[in-house]
């Protein structure tokens, strides 16, 4: 193999693959990444079985050839170089990578691109195209609400559901829910569900940076693997394996009380009772009063300790429906607030015990949905 | 296609489908039925018995949303079924195993405020309960205390002593049983059947019997056996997988030790190591053998025993052949024997020394005369005995043992007394000396069994206790005599000493001091026993050749009427 | 060559059906140490993610040379650390996630656990969930010595393969036919073995392992009637270092299992062939009970060994308790 290319490509080519270098593995080959020339262009990719991530260089090649070399190493060291051009050639015999730029000269010692697995790219399956701000926005508004824990290994994933022109990703972790529903710009998924990691979803977020050409999606015949490519790189997910428990179904259909609240008043009432539900089992407790003819109607958000004190904050509120009180983890009501991308929430409650329903107001496509918590009263 | 095992896809989905815990699936019924749902409940007993299953179906049961109470868990409705198909997000399931610490019981405390998402209540198993850190107990005893009205839970755990009584005393027990040889011999039949296996009527007998009163494991069993059968399992084909033995093998052994036929056992087994079979299984099937003979003395009419008429009638005379004492005897041996299959790096060791040990036990009884393998007087060095010799064949045929004798003698046949016992008491002689004056005999005696006893509490000083002998008794105190310093010293150690007079004092129950000393002499050697006839026979320079250079082996060894004089 | 294990033809046909059909979620091959378990479970997992035409595992795809040379993504195997003494709740925990993912190129994600028996008590509690139900494309291979070793709700949730010692004919014939070895040090070669192929194999390649197990029962037999000091030396030169022992107090055992079985008559079983005259000689002045109380208490200190008793005393009591 030999070939040139610019310092800067490599460089940030590098950094978007490394994401998915395993950081300790049973196959050593795992910690490296590999280099490949590939149709006119420099190939790219590392992975840890678990997510892929590929992405292609300009360059010129004058000799094709692969080889494998160690993440950090390459990394830090193309990082250093200055701005010029690269010249790279490896030795097959040794499998070692001749570098050279400007007047600094290294050789790296690889491993055989044989030994790399194969990572699983796009097949001429069903595609179907996102627009890159939905996607954004649909995953940053549900992948935090994925389980933390392995015990249940499905909910550490996202349930995407394809349907009818739309993508709905939905995550749930026992304690809450959040639902968001995406519009697919062309073409079609061939599956109905599939459960991919979380961890995966935040990496491609990332990855998406400020792309603006659609993302292409693509489920792997054997339903295997999913795979996102964008107009330089890929990535590439594992999915996971089981059932997923019907959480759509866990909606609530109807509610008794509806309360409208400004999200800034929220946010802040909730940030203020969160120092004080730190020591009280993070509970906070909404105490929702209808207005009346003389008053408006008004939310109290308030949160007690015995050793720390007590905090109660009031918010003005269109209440629609009989008063209620109920109580809420702090910290699943301002994670969940944080991704609110709108003026107004509306709160649908049934009963102190029922789980209370998060929408934005003006949109349908997000839904949270939080269980209460149990308040010896 | 995934891999789904007989026993996932045989897992009960009702409380009637629960085999042979019927006092516990009554109960829970009934809490259903009458609403009365306790808030933990504590489900123990062996493994594959169903604990975990029937948590599965109470937890259905509570939250089952069909209208009569009667008909939960209905299997029908969205509660039932996301359970079955193992995503309902109100049943969590703990492997107490992985989150033993304190922090995953506080994680789970916190958590266990939130009102379920779906169903009426939460329900919590945790399985593999004992395995949690005292400290997690501690934690977790609150929750059990006060949960919130929405939590059940259920504790699973195979060993109940390791959990504090606080915990047993806020739980409902629930005591699950091995299931009975019977219902899970019908259960596989009826499996076998609903999988279109042919499966021969002694194999499902084998299967079930092999379980041990676990459906699982006679579940996992079957599922191997048709899966190896391809659809047709006979007996056969099990016995040779399960390196199980054909039946009449172990009585045949039973008979060589009754016979005192050392040859004649060893061949045996190492005839059926050699075709396969299993030493750990032939043990358990010796010792399943021997304790039908046991159950024989106690009711001669063979009623608990689940084997064919014939069998019994030899086992009867087998039974008649070898006192109580004695039977018990062979039983303590292959017992041991079972136990050191374990770690034995030759695995048929265990069992040729218990079978060797079994027939040298000590008869007690005239009934077991053997006239076979120890000669009655020593025969004089060089009176001419003829031994009978015959060319090493292959190991012999499995057959049963060609001396009946003992059964043919009869109990009352007069026979001569047998010779002298060896020195050693049985393994099995327990001697209390519960007061008087203690004489150095006994302490001799029970010296193996003080060692065992410290050797359950500390290892390294049963090996160095092991170095010396009692050889003294002064009043209250047991002198020990060392030959090497190294040993006495280590003996000496007060933290040794000390514990070595308690388990002295335990076992001969009279307290007791000890006093190490370093003896000149070798410890005396277990004096000669009279020479058996081949031992004496080997000593001729001829056979010796004979069995030396030919590998002949003698057969036996039949005395010429020593009386008559040659030349009178 | 298909399938690498050698004899064991009813596992190898149950393994070859259940591969080409539905495996069952869970094995534990038992049998003593180098009988070829591990071999045997690899086998498994190349037939299960072999991707060649006809038999499987073909030995020639990608799948099967990947699995061969341990770096096929889907197939893990998990063994105690060189350096540590038993396997880690961490090493276990580790492949239990990579279990919920769907597999990477293969039909099925297989893990082999090797020496089940060596995870701890936390560990192996902690592996039964994923034992009794794993995700639906996995396969948990499990192998130890023996089936005692594990606990026993470890063993009720897999389908167990028993592996016993093969004939010794047919690792006699093995070992001539694949290694050339000769008649005489292939039987044995053989004996030696107990039947575990894997023992024999390396033996017949390291010519100096037979004739250093040669060298060492010599001088034990030499040492028996040299008294105490001398035995207690000899226990002391034997455990210098980092010996094992626990080869020492085996070969023991072997050679007076021997002399149990020739005293008993069974003297077509015994193993130590080569010296076939010795024993005979030796064999006709000890009396049986005393061949049979000194095997105990060479196993005792064989265990004992397993206990982490000092190995120096459980060998001088050993060597100083030989009968005459």
């Amino acid at each position: 193999m030999k070939v040139s290319c610019l310092q800067e490509n490599l460089h940030k080519g590098l950094g978007l693959v490394a994401r998915a270098v395993a950081s300790r593995s049973t196959l050593p080959v795992l910690n490296n990444i590999l280099i490949a020339t590939d149709q006119g262009r420099l190939k790219l990719a590392a992975t840890d079985l678990t997510i892929g991530i590929t992405t292609w260089i300009g360059a010129q090649i004058e000799e094709e050839g692969a080889t494998t070399v160690p993440s950090k190493l390459l990394g830090e060291f193309v990082n250093s170089l200055p701005p010029e051009k690269i010249d790279m050639q490896l030795n097959v015999r040794t499998q070692t990578l001749n570098l050279k730029c400007s007047r600094f000269e290294s050789n790296i010692k690889g491993m055989d691109a044989q030994e790399f697995p194969p990572i699983p790219t796009a097949g001429p399956e069903n595609k179907l195209k996102l627009d890159p701000d939905t996607l954004r926005a649909i995953i940053s508004q549900v992948a935090f609400a994925a389980a933390a824990d392995e015990s249940r290994p499905v909910l550490t994933g996202v349930l995407a559901k394809f349907d009818d022109g739309k993508i709905t990703l939905a995550a749930a972790d026992g304690f809450r829910l959040s639902v968001r529903t995406g519009t697919v710009s062309e073409g079609k998924a061939g599956v109905t569900a599939i459960i991919i990691p979380a961890r995966a979803l935040i990496e491609l977020s990332r990855m998406i940076g400020d792309e603006e050409e659609p993302i292409e999606v693509t489920i792997t015949k054997n339903r295997n693997q999913a795979v996102f490519h964008t107009s330089s790189t890929e990535l590439v997910t594992q999915l996971v394996e089981g059932n997923y428990p019907d959480v759509l179904s866990l909606v609530p259909k109807s509610h008794n009380t509806r309360t409208v609240v400004g999200t800034v008043d929220f946010v802040k009432a909730v940030k203020l009772a969160s120092f004080f539900a730190r020591d009280a089992s993070n509970i906070i407790r909404m105490t929702i009063e209808p207005g009346t003819d003389l008053a408006p109607g008004r939310m109290i958000v308030r949160a007690e300790s015995q050793e720390v004190g007590d905090q109660v904050g009031e918010i003005d509120a269109t209440v629609d429906g009989p008063a209620i009180e109920v109580a809420f983890n702090a910290k699943y009501l301002s994670e969940m607030l944080a991704v609110v991308d709108a003026a107004q929430v509306a709160i649908e409650t049934n009963a102190p015990e029922k789980p209370g329903v998060f929408k934005m107001v003006g949109s349908d496509e997000f839904v949270h949905v939080i269980m209460p918590m149990h308040v010896n009263r | 296609m995934p891999a789904v095992s007989l026993y996932r896809k045989w897992r009960p989905k009702t409380f009637a489908d629960v085999l042979g815990q019927d006092h516990i699936t009554t109960t829970l019924t009934n809490a259903i039925h009458q609403n009365r749902i306790a808030h933990a409940y504590l489900f123990t007993g062996p493994r594959g018995t169903g604990k975990t299953t029937t948590a599965r179906i109470f937890a259905k049961a509570v939250s089952c949303t069909a209208d009569d109470e009667r008909e939960r868990p209905c299997n029908r409705c969205d509660v039932c079924l996301s359970v079955n198909e193992g995503r309902a997000l109100d049943l969590i399931e703990i492997d107490g195993a992985s989150n033993n610490s304190v922090d995953n019981v506080r994680d789970l405390r916190e958590r266990i405020g939130y009102s379920p998402s779906q169903s009426r209540y939460k329900v919590y198993i945790i399985d593999e309960v004992h395995m949690l850190s005292a400290g997690a107990f501690n934690a977790l005893l609150k929750t059990l205390e006060e949960p919130p009205p929405h939590a059940i839970f259920i504790l699973a755990t195979t060993e109940v002593d390791k959990l504090p009584a606080t915990v047993l005393s806020r739980c409902q027990r629930f005591d699950f049983r091995f299931v009975p040889f019977r219902i899970i011999r019908e259960h596989l039949a009826q499996i076998a059947k609903d999988e279109n296996a042919q499966i021969e009527a002694g194999a499902l007998d084998l299967f079930a019997r092999q379980a041990g009163g676990s459906l699982r494991d006679g579940i996992s069993l079957l599922d191997q056996m048709i899966a190896y059968g391809n659809g047709q399992v006979t007996l056969a084909q099990a016995q040779a997988i399960l390196g199980s033995l054909a039946s009449q093998s172990v009585s045949a052994l039973i008979g060589f030790i009754v016979a005192r036929d050392v040859s004649g056992g060893l061949n045996l087994i190492n005839q059926a190591i050699a075709d396969g079979a299993d030493p750990r299984q032939f043990v358990r099937e010796v010792l399943e053998y021997l304790r039908g003979l046991l159950l024989l003395r106690a009711s001669p009419d063979g009623q608990w025993l689940t084997l064919p008429a014939e069998t019994i009638a030899e086992m009867k005379v087998q039974s008649a052949a070898l006192p109580a004492v004695e039977l018990l005897a062979v039983i303590k041996n292959f017992t041991d024997a079972a136990s050191q299959l374990r770690n034995a790096l030759q695995p048929q060791l265990p069992l040729e020394l218990a079978f060797v040990e079994s027939t040298l036990r000590n008869g007690s009884n005239s009934a077991t005369a053997p006239e076979k393998a120890i000669a009655a007087p020593p025969v004089a060095a060089k009176a001419p005995a003829t031994p009978v010799v015959e060319k090493e064949a292959p190991p012999r045929p499995v057959s049963p043992p060609p001396a009946a004798a003992p059964a043919k003698s009869g109990a009352t046949a007069a026979k001569p007394a047998p010779p002298p016992p060896p020195v050693e008491a049985p393994a099995v002689a327990p001697v209390a000396v519960a007061f008087g004056a203690l004489s150095l005999e006994p302490v001799q005696k029970q010296w193996k069994d003080v060692l065992a006893v410290v050797k359950t509490r500390n290892r390294n000083l049963e090996a160095i206790l092991k170095g010396g002998s009692p050889v003294a008794l002064e009043e209250n105190v047991v002198v020990l005599g060392f030959p090497y310093q190294f040993y006495k010293d280590k003996a000496e150690e007060p933290k040794s000493k000390q514990l070595l007079e308690e388990v002295l004092s335990e076992v001969m129950r009279k307290p007791l001091r000890v006093r190490c000393e370093l003896t000149a002499s070798e410890p005396k050697r277990a004096p000669l026993r009279p020479k058996d006839k081949k031992e004496l026979a080997m000593e001729d320079p001829v056979i010796k050749e004979i069995v030396g250079k030919y590998g002949a082996r003698i057969a036996d060894v039949q005395d010429e009427a020593p009386d008559e004089p040659p030349d009178s | 060559m298909p399938w690498n294990t050698i004899g064991h033809e009813w596992a190898v046909n149950l393994l070859a059906r259940a591969a080409a059909t539905q495996p069952s979620h869970a094995y534990l091959f038992t049998g003593p140490a180098q009988i070829g378990k591990l071999t045997l479970a690899l086998d498994f997992a190349r037939a299960l993610n072999c991707v060649g035409p006809g038999e499987r595992p073909c030995g020639q795809c990608r799948s099967c040379q990947a699995i061969a040379a341990g770096r096929h993504p889907d197939v893990s195997l998990v063994r105690r650390l060189p350096d540590k003494s038993e396997i880690a709740v961490k090493q276990l925990r580790d492949v239990q996630n990579e279990l919920n993912l769907r597999p990477y190129e293969g039909r099925w994600r297989v893990a082999i656990i090797e020496n089940m028996h060596e995870a701890n008590l936390n560990a192996a509690n902690a592996f039964l969930k994923t034992l009794e139900e794993p995700a639906p494309q996995v396969v948990l291979l499990l192998t130890a010595n023996t089936p005692e070793a594990l606990l026993l709700t470890v063993r009720s949730r897999c389908q167990s393969v028993p592996m016993r010692p093969l004939p010794i004919t047919q690792v006699e014939e093995v070992l001539r036919e694949r290694f050339g070895a000769d008649s005489e040090r292939a039987a044995m070669a053989a004996r030696l073995s107990g039947g575990r192929l894997g023992w024999a194999m390396e033996a017949i390649q390291d010519e100096e392992r037979l004739a250093a197990r040669r060298e060492l029962l010599q001088t034990l037999l030499d040492s028996v009637p040299q008294g105490r000091s001398a035995q207690i030396e000899l226990a002391g030169r034997l455990t210098r270092g980092d010996r094992d022992v626990r080869g020492v107090l085996d070969l023991w055992l072997s050679w007076w299992r021997d002399l149990l079985l020739v005293k008993g008559q069974c003297a077509g079983a015994i193993v130590n062939l080569d010296e076939r005259e010795r024993l005979l000689r030796d064999a006709g002045h000890l009396e049986l009970r005393a061949i049979g109380r000194y095997l105990t208490i060479i196993e005792d200190a064989r265990q004992q060994i397993e206990q982490n008793v000092n190995a120096q005393l459980a060998l001088e009591v050993v060597l100083i308790n030989a009968p005459v």
